[in-house]
């Protein structure tokens, strides 16, 4: 969302060399349009007057490949050196894990325990916060879950699904 | 004229009925309440809303998707100006000004000057777009398949270069964003495309996984731990503390006219949004202001002109939208799915097949401002309380909403598990320096370019010069070309070696997102 420029203003922070990052970031959108195109071809290009549905994103691939290659050959204007900040890895793996947790338990246990999780888990990420606050807040959030979703709109997912 | 007149008229017959007045009601508010916290953005809110609507009339679902737009630029700027946080990048530069306005006491009149910019913004964007739009239709009936398709790659091209950051980033994401949109059967052939067998992937992937993967997911990976509780110690507004004094209001009424005008130039150029306009705004009054060494110390107009910039940019915005079906940015083209969704094809025809819906959200325009204007005047003491709501109890509930949402689309749960892949590597594209925002003009616009693409081609038995045949869509061919090159020639001249302090002093003060 935001950060203080003092931050930035400091230069790229996790950047390991000055060119690493735009081979990164063209060698993958040229590897990602060479797959795009390879992939197309298998769909039938059809001719100009009657195209076919591969054609359309062969060229989109092509044109990715070319873009791709234009940003790892260009330099970066020094506006451009402006996010990544440092890796926040507890905050990133709280806020995946939550999702699955969603994901797992709504599956096989219903919403009830699923909302629970996936909020619980995902606000151990911040760092300011204790396990307490997020325990009220996640079972906040599944009273809320049971209310609205499971009384008021008829949500498809059952608030739970028995053992 | 007459005719303009009458269907405005009809126009308050719609928005006028209880349940859409209610739906545009809950969008304005829900816009403001999410225009004020700290953290929260537009996109990620209109599409968790989005499934919602699913089971809605068309006129309800849009008034209220609107209505969050732009309800979301009052309460943004309430958080600018007291917080000093660029809660939502189109009033970032309010702070500037807003800010200090704030720490000398003065914090209700920038409040209250921004009300009114912003109503007057908004208002001068609405009367543009009931003049402007039918004109624009009327062009429009005129374009075959190879003008559609001309002026949306002119539409895309410019959505993706004229946007934050790199322009060849910009270009990259907007044809990720087309591949993306591609998955799935082929319209005219029934052929599966890029499913790898996956069931769920045939019917292609979900506008609501893709606006949430990447402005839900990607950012929240983005923004946590880096948001922190603003200060509100000593900030006290009350309704009368709003009131400009006369000589405020003299200060104010140019600059919002200037911004006014600026914002709705913007809107007219795909790619410009409020965020582009509310910068160009800021830095012409700094200019053209008799006293340039008051901005960055509360300067009124350094509010004033940015805010009703936006604002007349915001409404302004819809014109292409919904008159050609060209979305100029990730918000239009999120609503613009929202249309495709509730079975509407987007483009000229929409004001004469769906006049309920044209007329009945430029009425709703009408309708909400007034509404967001009496919510935010006396009601600010709620507003700001609402400011000191951390963010680390805001996204947990954020993400289970994403969830929700996006399980409700389908009623499975391939759809969750897609929009977290797309969030994940959303986020790894992000910090490699792409802005998410194409993404979603290349994913909405994509399958329709194609489609004209294919037609066009199919009109002219294969003969490739149907594209730049007609003089129309000669001209759009030739501005795309005049904007690839403009991108050439600037980037050859920022790669001139400069002093990189004044690189970085030639920058905003913060480091903002796109919405």
């Amino acid at each position: 969302m935001f950060r203080p420029a003092s931050k930035s203003a400091g230069g790229p922070v996790s950047v390991p060399g000055p060119h690493a990052r735009r081979y990164a970031a063209g060698g993958l959108m040229a590897l990602f349009g060479l797959a795009v195109v390879l992939e197309a071809r298998t769909f039938g290009l059809g001719s100009l007057a009657r195209v076919g549905p591969g054609l359309f994103p062969m060229i989109v691939g092509g044109a990715l490949v070319l873009v791709g290659a234009l940003i790892a050959l260009t330099p970066e204007a020094g506006s451009e050196h402006e996010e990544a900040g440092r890796p926040d890895w507890r905050g990133w793996a709280c806020i995946v894990l939550g999702i699955l947790a969603f994901v797992v338990l709504g599956e096989h246990l219903g919403l009830g325990p699923a909302t629970f999780a996936c909020v619980f888990v995902s606000a151990l990420g911040d760092r300011q916060g204790n396990p307490r606050a997020a325990l009220l807040l996640a079972l906040a959030m599944t009273a809320v879950a049971g209310i609205v979703f499971t009384l008021a709109l008829k949500f498809q997912m059952p608030f739970w699904r028995g053992w | 004229m007459d005719n303009t007149f009458a269907n405005l008229v009809h126009g308050f017959g719609i928005a006028l009925q209880p349940h859409n007045f209610l739906f545009s009601l809950v969008g304005v508010l829900i816009g403001n309440l999410i225009g004020v916290l700290p953290g929260m953005g537009i996109m990620a809110t209109i599409s968790i809303l989005l499934p919602l609507t699913f089971g809605m009339p068309p006129v309800a679902a849009i008034l209220m998707l609107a209505g969050i737009y732009y309800g979301a630029q009052y309460g943004g700027a309430i958080c600018s100006i007291l917080l000093n946080l660029p809660c939502h990048p189109s009033h970032a530069v309010t702070c500037l000004d807003g800010y200090p306005m704030t720490r000398q006491g003065r914090g209700g009149v920038a409040l209250g000057i921004t009300m009114l910019a912003a109503f007057f913004g908004a208002a001068f964007g609405i009367v543009q777009m009931i003049l402007f739009a039918p004109f624009l239709v009327q062009i429009a009936f005129k374009f075959g398949p190879a003008e559609i398709c001309t002026l949306m790659l002119l539409g895309l091209l410019a959505g993706a270069t004229l946007a934050r950051g790199s322009a060849l980033k910009g270009v990259a994401m907007t044809l990720v964003g087309i591949v993306l949109g591609s998955v799935g059967s082929d319209l005219d052939t029934g052929t599966s495309r890029f499913t790898f067998g996956s069931m769920s992937l045939y019917n292609g992937i979900d506008l609501v996984a893709v606006a949430l993967g990447f402005f839900g997911i990607a950012e929240f990976l983005k923004s946590i731990n880096t948001i922190s509780v603003g200060d509100l110690s000593g900030v006290k507004v009350r309704m009368r503390d709003m009131r400009p004094s006369r000589a405020d209001l003299r200060e104010a009424a140019m600059p919002i006219l200037r911004g006014t005008l600026v914002g709705s130039l913007c809107s007219l150029i795909p790619g410009t949004g409020p965020t582009i306009a509310s910068f160009i705004a800021y830095a012409a009054e700094k200019r053209v202001s008799r006293n340039p060494d008051k901005f960055g110390r509360g300067a009124i107009g350094g509010v004033a002109s940015p805010e009703a910039s936006t604002h007349s940019s915001v409404q302004g915005d819809f014109v292409p939208t919904m008159s050609l079906g060209i979305p100029g940015d990730a918000v239009m083209a999120l609503i613009l799915g929202a249309l495709i969704i509730q079975g509407i094809t987007p483009g000229p025809q929409l004001m004469t097949e769906h006049p309920d819906m044209f007329w009945g959200l430029i009425a709703s325009f009408w309708i909400g401002n007034i509404l967001l204007v009496l919510l935010n005047v006396p009601l600010i003491g709620v507003w700001v309380k609402l400011l000191r709501i951390p963010f680390r109890f805001l996204y947990p509930c954020a993400l289970f909403f994403i969830c929700v949402g996006v399980y409700s689309t389908n009623n499975e749960m391939a759809g969750v598990i897609q929009t977290l892949v797309i969030g994940v590597v959303g986020y790894g594209l992000m910090r490699l320096g792409f802005h998410p925002a194409p993404v979603l003009l290349g994913f909405v616009l994509g399958p329709r370019l194609e489609e004209n693409f294919r037609r066009a081609l199919m009109l002219s038995r294969g003969d490739l010069a149907t594209f730049v045949d007609s003089p129309i869509s000669a001209t759009f061919v030739g501005l795309a070309v005049v904007l690839v090159g403009a991108q050439i020639y600037l980037a050859r001249k920022a790669r001139v070696p400069q002093d990189p302090a004044r690189a970085v002093a030639a920058r905003p003060a913060v480091v903002l997102e796109e919405p």
